[in-house]
């Protein structure tokens, strides 16, 4: 469960209001693959990832990219219950993509790394422990 | 993690356009590293951590510094880093998993203010080259 105070949701419905779901999904999962190759385990039926350009304008990436940012974007609606909104989601990474946990946490913050290369100037330094806390790694004070 | 000679040529690139705004960014890294995770300020509890502190701009530039001299020296990075990584070891002792955060945010920070040059392929050479220097500063911890 992630705590926003009311001026914490309206900065990042503001925020989220400028993404295009699309592009951003396609580049965050494109450079997930490309900075850390080994991810691409997941992914053997996506073609062509041999190269940085490869990756990112391989149709796949973007279609699957869009698809996790479509359910990040889920996520933002309903903070009070993120784990019951992403319980299906969660059995299927788990019970049969049997993906490690670990690669949420390098695709959280590949996600804040893209934002801030989009939006940094729009994005104040202060908001930056609720990005990490919304989509990145982060640690419990 | 073995850097290829274009990881280099990206490396020294990225790093000369940085120029003089090293200490600046190296400051803007440390405020988001204790923004983001406020874990790491477990380490400085004896700093001023608010926004603009020269405490913090003092450390950002000294941070910057080194990383300066580890760009200039991709082929022999624990030599040149010896006495670094010795502080980090024997002196400084910071848990291991901090450099990772800071180096996330140093990339979040690069990637603010030099958009245009944080290609993909960019963004890989200099996450590889942060995570080196990471292993060399924490290689004689035991």
């Amino acid at each position: 469960m992630v705590h926003l105070s009311s001026e914490e949701k309206s900065a990042v419905t503001a925020l989220w209001g400028k993404v295009n779901v699309e592009e951003v999904g396609g580049e965050a999962l494109g450079r997930l693959l490309v900075v850390y190759p080994w991810t691409q385990r997941f992914f053997e039926s996506f073609g062509d990832l041999s190269s940085a350009h490869a990756v990112m304008s391989n149709p796949k990436v973007k279609a699957h990219g869009k698809k996790v940012l479509a359910a990040f974007s889920e996520g933002l609606n309903h903070l009070d219950n993120l784990k019951g909104t992403f319980a299906k989601l969660s059995e299927l990474h788990c019970d049969k993509l049997h993906v490690d946990p670990e690669n949420f946490r390098l695709l959280g913050n590949v996600l804040v790394v893209v934002l801030s290369h989009h939006f940094g100037s729009q994005i104040p330094l202060r908001s930056f422990s609720l990005c990490q806390k919304l989509w990145g790694h982060h640690e419990a004070p | 993690m073995v850097l290829s000679p274009a990881d280099k040529t990206s490396i020294k690139t990225a790093w000369e356009k940085i120029g003089s705004h090293g200490g600046e960014y190296g400051a803007e890294a440390l405020e988001r590293v204790f923004l983001g995770f406020p874990t790491t300020k477990t380490y400085f509890p004896h700093f001023d951590l608010t926004h603009g502190s020269e405490q913090i701009e003092t450390h950002g530039k000294k941070v910057s510094e080194a990383l300066t001299k580890a760009v200039g020296h991709l082929d022999d990075q624990p030599g040149a880093l010896s006495a670094l990584s010795g502080l980090h070891a024997h002196k400084l002792r910071v848990d291991p998993v901090n450099f990772k955060l800071l180096s996330h945010c140093l990339l979040v920070t690069l990637a603010n203010h030099h958009p245009s040059e944080f290609t993909p392929a960019g963004h890989v050479s200099l996450d590889k080259s942060l995570a080196n220097v990471s292993t060399v500063l924490t290689s004689k911890y035991r």
